[in-house]
């Protein structure tokens, strides 16, 4: 079930190549505006580059999320999937981890250039890496909740935004420091097993309160 | 419970729940009769917090000794230090009552609730203004990111997203579930969010901030603090039985008991 | 079923083979009641039609039954046999056509259809591309749904009928927007289906029920709750 509904959308972001790419073009474009707006000066942009990336991923992300169960929600398919499936706890994990898929992980890929290009030096891509490989999957979790939240509203879009960036903020903190530790040259394996800590975390409740306000919204 | 008042289904004691003795509970579950305790209490509990509140400021402006550090300025914290209590206590309830609500499926615990949201985010908010009025003459600047007070703000966020959940949602019932959802998540999180600002706080600034807290605190200064701190609990408790009373109105409009209220 | 169904409102005196029944059914709709006190029964091979004005709670009803909408009060029991009681064992096999068709539109019909296939089981012998050919979309299911006029689309909406051998259809104002030709397919269909000793319960504004063996009707006007809805 988890994986045919995967599978499904797969072949959804491949029809739509255009429509999947757009967060990643959403954050190569907000994290280049920063040296147009802060300063070009290397050292600088050494400085807020953690900061620069993260809030971007966490933006990209957000961007996604409002898709995340409303299509399914406006055109039936949630009831149809609910009603062969008889739990919308699966849908939902499903569907969180194609979010994942489809925005975080081209993010983390997408993130090696856009770090060259605020000038992070090539020691801390593993500190890059590692964070963002244990919090963009955390910023899924969390935001489905979000995104269920409001899958019955039209415009959700400013409100899911102000519901979801609060819970954020915890995995912010610790990515945006793994990076600057490593920068600095301090460890950051503290900062790592904590955002490590918040994954399993969010992953053992989060697509639980998902499936609920889903539930919610369904009846 | 007089035969007259019409209940909801759900909140008629079945014999099985009496015989656990759950009684009170269901009671207060009942809305004609959470209606008339809190119509009884909310006048008693306002003019209490009222006068608690007079005696209490005036202890703390007067009475109370000006600190050796700060001189009078810190006097400010006779409303600052019970706000940001309130602030996290209104926001614990309110998840409370909420999940009370998504449970046992009780109307009044999301009244509670959501008449809870706008009541937490005055508290917050007061105590946002205060700490930063206070922070100019402590620290010379009306914001500083402290660990307590950026924690504040976001708890405000959390309030705000719980308000606008609550007012995008047209339909009555999903609004109370959906908000009671998001008010479960935002209290799981609520202490990752406080520990890992304490964190970064402490990574970009050094504790170097003055506390309030610890017991070295002056009887003089506690006793009005513990004042106002009652006095504000009361004053909550008397809004938010009145914000319940009219939810409770406009819930349950289409009832014999709220008739009978609302044509004498 | 073995526990007697007490009500007045009962259509079919034969509860002992009753396969679906609905007991004492009332749903809200923002807090005011759509219904109260629905009871019917249906059984194998049964059609019934719910009738009710705009507004009186048909697609409600529906989606209760579906397990989508959770009712205020009342029960709705499924026994695949005699003293079989145990529901959750036998999950019944359900087909719902709502309003909304649950077809992608980025997918194609075949592939829409597909997922279904692998999401409900396709238990029927056909296969998908078959499926489509019973409502004679076949020639368009290398199109992406979105290409494809309302019409199409809710005739690949009602080809998953065709995937499995279900149990019970749910069918919400099916033949909107079909043309006689669809309609008359859709009837086809339905025929099978009740031969084949599937139940259905269906709503529909234009008059279809000539092509289903029209059992039951109830209309929900006499169903009406206590409080008005204004």
């Amino acid at each position: 079930m988890l994986i045919t509904i995967i599978k499904r959308d797969l072949k959804c972001v491949s029809h739509n190549l255009s429509g999947a790419i757009q967060p990643i073009g959403f954050f190569i474009i907000i994290t280049s505006l920063f040296p147009l707006a802060v300063t070009p000066d290397p050292e600088a942009l050494q400085s807020i580059a953690p900061g620069i990336i993260w809030i971007s991923a966490l933006l990209a992300t957000l961007l996604a999320l409002d898709t995340l169960f409303k299509e399914d929600f406006i055109d039936g398919t949630m009831d149809q999937m609910f009603i062969a499936a008889d739990s919308l706890y699966v849908i939902a994990f499903a569907r969180i981890i194609s979010h994942w898929l489809f925005s975080g992980l081209p993010l983390i890929v997408m993130c090696l250039v856009i770090a060259m290009m605020l000038h992070i030096p090539a020691y801390t891509f593993d500190a890059l890496i590692v964070s963002l490989l244990l919090g963009t999957p955390t910023l899924s979790m969390v935001g489905s909740i979000g995104a269920a939240l409001t899958v019955g509203l039209r415009y959700s879009g400013v409100l899911l935004t102000l519901i979801t960036l609060p819970l954020y903020i915890p995995v912010l903190i610790f990515g945006a420091s793994c990076i600057s530790a490593d920068l600095a040259g301090f460890p950051w394996t503290g900062q790592a097993y904590l955002m490590g800590a918040m994954l399993v975390l969010s992953i053992t409740l989060a697509p639980f309160a998902t499936a609920a306000a889903l539930r919610i919204n369904m009846s | 419970m007089t035969s007259h008042y019409t209940e909801s289904k759900n909140h008629t004691p079945t014999p099985r729940q009496i015989r656990n003795s759950w009684v009170w509970f269901h009671r207060f579950g009942s809305s004609s009769y959470f209606y008339r305790v809190a119509s009884r209490w909310a006048p008693r509990a306002g003019w209490c917090a009222l006068i608690l509140m007079v005696a209490g400021v005036y202890m703390g402006l007067f009475v109370a000794p000006p600190d050796y550090q700060m001189g009078d300025s810190y006097r400010i914290i006779f409303i600052h230090v019970p706000s940001a209590w309130m602030s996290l206590s209104v926001y614990i309830l309110m998840a409370v009552s909420a999940t009370i609500g998504l449970v046992w499926k009780m109307k009044v615990s999301f009244c509670v609730s959501r008449a809870c949201a706008p009541i937490g985010a005055a508290f917050t908010f007061c105590a946002l203004v205060t700490g930063s009025l206070w922070g100019k003459p402590t620290w010379g600047t009306y914001w500083i990111w402290d660990a307590r007070l950026t924690s504040e703000l976001v708890l405000l966020f959390l309030y705000m997203g719980y308000m606008a959940l609550d007012k995008a949602i047209p339909d009555r019932s999903t609004a109370s579930r959906a908000t009671a959802v998001l008010s479960l998540v935002g209290l799981v999180n609520i202490p990752i969010i406080h520990y890992s600002v304490e964190w970064w706080n402490t990574l970009h600034q050094g504790s170097t901030v003055f506390r309030m807290d610890g017991p070295s605190i002056d009887t003089r200064m506690l006793i009005p603090l513990l004042i106002t701190t009652v006095a504000m609990n009361l004053y909550f408790i008397s809004v938010l039985f009145n914000r319940v009373r009219c939810e409770l109105l406009d819930l349950e409009r289409r009832t014999q008991w709220v008739r009978e209220i609302v044509h004498g | 079923m073995s526990t007697p169904i007490k009500d007045t409102h009962s259509i079919d005196a034969h509860t002992s083979q009753a396969l679906l029944s609905v007991e004492n059914l009332t749903c809200e709709r923002s807090d005011a009641p759509l219904f109260s006190n629905l009871s019917f029964s249906l059984e194998k091979s049964q059609s019934l039609r719910i009738l009710g004005p705009n507004g009186s709670g048909k697609t409600t009803l529906i989606r209760t039954i579906a397990g989508i909408h959770k009712p205020a009060l009342g029960q709705i029991r499924w026994s695949t046999g005699p003293g079989n009681r145990d529901n959750s064992a036998n999950k019944p096999n359900i087909a719902y056509i709502g309003h909304t068709t649950g077809i992608r539109g980025e997918l194609t019909a075949l592939e829409n259809l597909e997922f279904y296939a692998r999401m409900t089981g396709n238990l029927s012998g056909m296969s998908p591309t078959e499926c489509l050919e019973k409502l004679n979309v076949a020639h368009c299911s290398k199109l992406p749904c979105m290409r494809l006029s309302a019409g199409q689309r809710q005739r690949v909406a009602l080809s998953r009928l065709a995937l499995n051998q279900h149990d019970l259809w749910l069918l919400d104002e099916p033949v909107t927007s079909l043309d006689d030709q669809g309609i008359d397919l859709l009837l086809d269909l339905a025929r099978c289906h009740l031969e084949a000793g599937g139940m259905t319960i269906y709503c529909s504004h234009q008059s279809i029920h000539s092509g289903f063996k029209n059992d039951t009707e109830i209309d929900l006007r006499n169903f009406k709750g206590d409080h008005p809805q204004c």
